[in-house]
This record gives structure tokens, sequence and C-alpha cells, in this order.
């Protein structure tokens, strides 16, 4: 099996609401995929389709080397799903909600139950109603991570962790991959895609706009650069790539196109490099360029 | 049967989680029963009285059609006169309250979507809230005719009159699984 899912054309609709508008995603196996877009992009409503809760009205998906609504069943003991906003049962503890989807799952690796228990600082014996949002996060998440499962769908499962938990997460989902396990990881937190995804999806109103590896997507990017040279730089805004110039004597600075970076870069040392700092493009500016605003606002 | 997989699971659930809820609609039905007895008893002792209430009630015809027409000044009858249209509403709530909580209530918190995402087929929600309201009801039903036969009932009778508000619980029920929510 080289992908686990692929999906292309996807559309759905609510009403008049185009939730899919001709989606692609293509998730191989074995790699943390990032998928990403601002709220109400489509994300969850792919993650349904995908999971077989919802029918797309076109385009086909196969997951699994499944279909995911026809062979729901089979392919539902074959993956892990945690949703963004869990809700449970306010009279069951957290160690029962565990077991429960365990056993809805087919059954979950005890001594890994235990492990991830400790590890998220979870006490299981507490009722569900006195949790926070996080703890019934982390009951979901511990629950997707003690089933030997190949694939887990991950959407926006972080909400509510703190950091020291969001760096428990991240080593979870490193250890997975490491065992050969695919997971989807829709996000809104740049950082941890940027930590643990190999490729990346970006979704707007429906639709992809960018896919690739990050090294690729980077590349779609700007860099932000200052540099001080002992002779002051002439010619730079003629260089394609070349944008927000400003130069003071001696000291310019500017962002480049992160494709047209080694031209700019060999113009620059004819004028005798003395010091050079500059900003790895990251992951939320091409998202900014994307929605022409800050992933805060844009959400 | 892909699509009833994971039922027997869903219904252990629903069951724990009714543990405390639906013992609590039997058991106050059931005193309902027990209370409308005694109070036949004391207050119409004579069939002279019966018979007078019964005259009354039959020109109500607004009260007749709140219950079923009386059948005799006997206690059963009476009992049955008295009570059973009140225990077949309340067997009707448990049950409506009972699939809501085991379909609808799931859906609008997003838990039947984790649960979706398990092994369970399509049905199997449906079928465990629907299980664990026919359980509900029998069980209520049982202890209906129960309370009747100590109360000198002959047994036919008495499981005829639990049956019958079981039944409309189980009316109520599949109203509730089949109503758009
Ligand atoms: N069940 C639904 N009924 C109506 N509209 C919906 C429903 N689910 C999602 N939508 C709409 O579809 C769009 C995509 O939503 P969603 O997939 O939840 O986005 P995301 O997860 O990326 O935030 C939004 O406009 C949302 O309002
Ligand atoms: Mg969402």
């Amino acid at each position: 099996m080289e992908t686990a899912i692929e999906a292309s054309g996807l559309v759905k609709s609510f009403g008049r609401t185009r939730a899919l508008d001709g989606l692609d995603l293509t998730v191989r196996a074995g790699e943390v995929h990032g998928f990403l877009g601002p709220n109400g992009a489509g994300k969850s409503t792919t993650i349904r389709v995908l999971l077989g809760l919802l029918r797309a009205s076109a385009g086909t998906v196969r997951l699994l080397e499944g279909d995911p609504w026809r062979d729901a069943v089979a392919l539902h003991r074959r993956l892990a799903y945690v949703p963004g906003d869990v809700n449970l049962w306010p009279n069951l503890t957290g160690g029962e909600a565990i077991d429960l989807f365990g056993s809805l799952r087919g059954g979950l690796d005890k001594r890994r139950r235990s492990a991830l228990l400790e590890r998220f600082r979870l006490d299981p014996t507490k009722k569900a109603r006195t949790y926070s949002k996080g703890n019934r996060q982390k009951v979901a998440v511990v629950a997707a991570f003690a089933s030997d499962v190949d694939l887990y769908i991950l959407d926006e499962p972080t909400s509510g962790l703190d950091p020291l938990m969001e760096a428990v997460f991240q080593d979870c989902v490193r250890e997975v991959t490491k065992e050969g396990r695919t997971v989807l990881l829709s996000s809104h937190i740049f950082s941890e895609v940027e930590a643990l995804c190999d490729r990346v999806s970006i979704i707007r109103e429906g639709r992809t706009v960018e896919s690739g590896t990050l090294a690729e997507l980077r590349h779609l990017t700007r860099t932000a650069v200052t540099v001080e040279t002992v002779e002051p730089v002439t010619g730079l805004a003629d260089l394609p790539g070349v944008h927000d110039l400003d130069q003071q004597g001696t000291r310019v600075t500017f962002d480049v196109d992160t494709a047209d970076l080694d031209g700019v870069l060999r113009h620059l040392t004819r004028f005798r490099v003395r010091s050079l700092a500059s900003a790895p493009p990251s992951l939320e500016e091409l998202f900014m360029r994307h929605y022409g605003d800050r992933p805060e606002d844009a959400r | 049967m892909n699509a009833f997989t994971g039922t027997a699971r869903l219904t252990r659930l629903a069951l724990r989680r009714d543990r405390v809820q639906l013992p609590i609609w039997i058991l106050g039905t059931t005193v309902m029963l027990s209370v409308t007895i005694s109070s036949v008893k004391s207050q119409f002792p004579t069939e002279a009285e019966r018979v007078r209430i019964l005259g009354a009630a039959v020109d109500s015809p607004a009260l007749l059609m709140l219950r079923t027409a009386p059948t005799g000044v006997g206690l059963g009858a009476m009992t049955t006169f008295q009570a059973i249209t009140f225990l077949a509403v309340l067997a009707g709530f448990m049950s409506t309250l009972a699939v809501v909580r085991h379909t609808r209530q799931n859906e609008e918190t997003g838990r039947a979507e984790m649960i979706g995402a398990t092994v369970v087929g399509r049905h199997a929600a449906l079928t465990a809230a629907m299980v664990v309201t026919a359980v509900a009801n029998v069980v209520l039903a049982v202890l209906l005719a129960l309370v009747l036969i100590g109360a000198g009932e002959p047994a036919a009778g008495s499981f005829a009159f639990g049956a019958s508000v079981g039944a409309a619980g189980l009316a109520f029920a599949a109203v509730a699984a089949v109503a758009p929510s």
C-alpha cells in the first residue's frame, strides 16, 4: 500500500453552503500529513467523508484501499479518530470512556494505555463531568494512541492542551510514525505542523490550494533578509524575486522569494558581505499570503 | 449483518448510563399504580360510591377522552379507569426520553461521531436505544402486573394491564425513533 488516502474532486453541500468544492487530498502510507486551513475551510467535513460519516455528493475517495462509505465497519478496525471537541458521557469515568472506545474499536493495548495515562497525566478514575476541555481531549488522544491501528485521523486534536502536553502529543505522533503508521493531522497550529508533518495540504473554501512537502512549500514563501556590506549594494531592485527593498547606506533589508534566494546571494557577495541575517520562511507566512490576513483573523 | 455490528456493546453502554434513571422511572410508575389501588379502596369503599363516581364521569365527555371507558365497579376495573392512561403517558415519557438520550443527544454532542468512527454499523446506535427502551417497558409491564396480582386481581387481566402500558411506551419509543430532530 502506497497511498493511505486518495481523495479527488470531493464536493459536499449543506443546503446553500458548499463545504467542499472539488477538494483533492493524497496521503501517502507512513507519513504525517498536515491538513491546514482556517475555520470553515472544510477540514472537518473532509474528515467526516473519510470516516464514512458523510457521503460526498461528487468526487472519488479511497481510504486504506477501501471505500470509506461502503466499507466503513471494516476500515474502522484499522483507524483511530480524535475530534477537536471531545464530548464524553458525564457519568462515565475517563478510564471507562477510554475502554469503551477501545472495545468499540476492537481492543486496545493495556500497557500502552497505562503508559499514555501516565505521560498525559490523566486521572482515569474521575467522572468525565469533572474534566476540563483539555482532559476530555486527552481521553480521546489516549484511546487513539493505545489502539493498534494503521491510520490516525486527528482533527485539531490538541485544542485545549497546554504546551507540555502538546510536546507529549508530538512525541506520540513521532512514535507511531516510527512504527510505520500513517497520520492525517488537521491543525491550525503552525509550529505543530512544522514540527511533525512530512507533507502538507492547505485548503481554502473547500478546495486544496497548496500541497507538497514542507520544503516545497517553503520554496513558495519569502525569506526576510538583512545584510550589511562593505560597499553599498546596487542593482538589487532589478533582480527577480526581490520585494520591499529598504536601503540605508551599507545596510539593506528586503524580502526575497525563496526560489530566487540563490541569485540574490550571489549578487550580494560582490559587495563584500559583513553580516547577514535571514528569517526562515514559516508556514504561517505562506498561509497568510493565501488568506491575505493573519490566520487568527481568518479563522 | 454489518449494519448492526457493535449493537451489543452500545446496548451495554446505554444500560450503564441509565442504571439510575430507568429504575427510577419504572419504580415510580409502579408506585403510582399501588397508590391508585389503595386510593380506590379508601375513597370508594362501597359499590354505591363507585357507581356514583362512574356515573359522574360518564357524563363528562372531556374526562372520558382522557381516560378509557369504565368497564365495571370491581377493584381492577376501577383502578384501570383511574390510572391506565396516566401510567401509559408515564411509560411514554420514559421511553421518549430514553430514545432521545441514546440517539439525538449523542448526535448533538458529537459523541455519535466518535462512536461512528469505531467499528459499529450504521443501525447499531438506534437498535441499541430501542433494545434498552424495550427492556425497560417489559420490566415495567411485569412489575405492574405483579402489583395487580398482589392486590388480588386475576393474573390474565393483570398482565393485560401491564402489557398495554408497556405497549404504549413502545409506541412512543417508535415515534421518537423516527421523528425528525
Ligand atoms: N452539518 C452541517 N450543516 C451545515 N453546514 C455545515 C455542516 N457542517 C459544516 N458546515 C459548513 O461547511 C463549511 C466547512 O465546515 P468545516 O468542515 O467544519 O470546516 P473546518 O473544519 O475547516 O473549520 C462551513 O461553512 C460550515 O459552516
Ligand atoms: Mg473543524
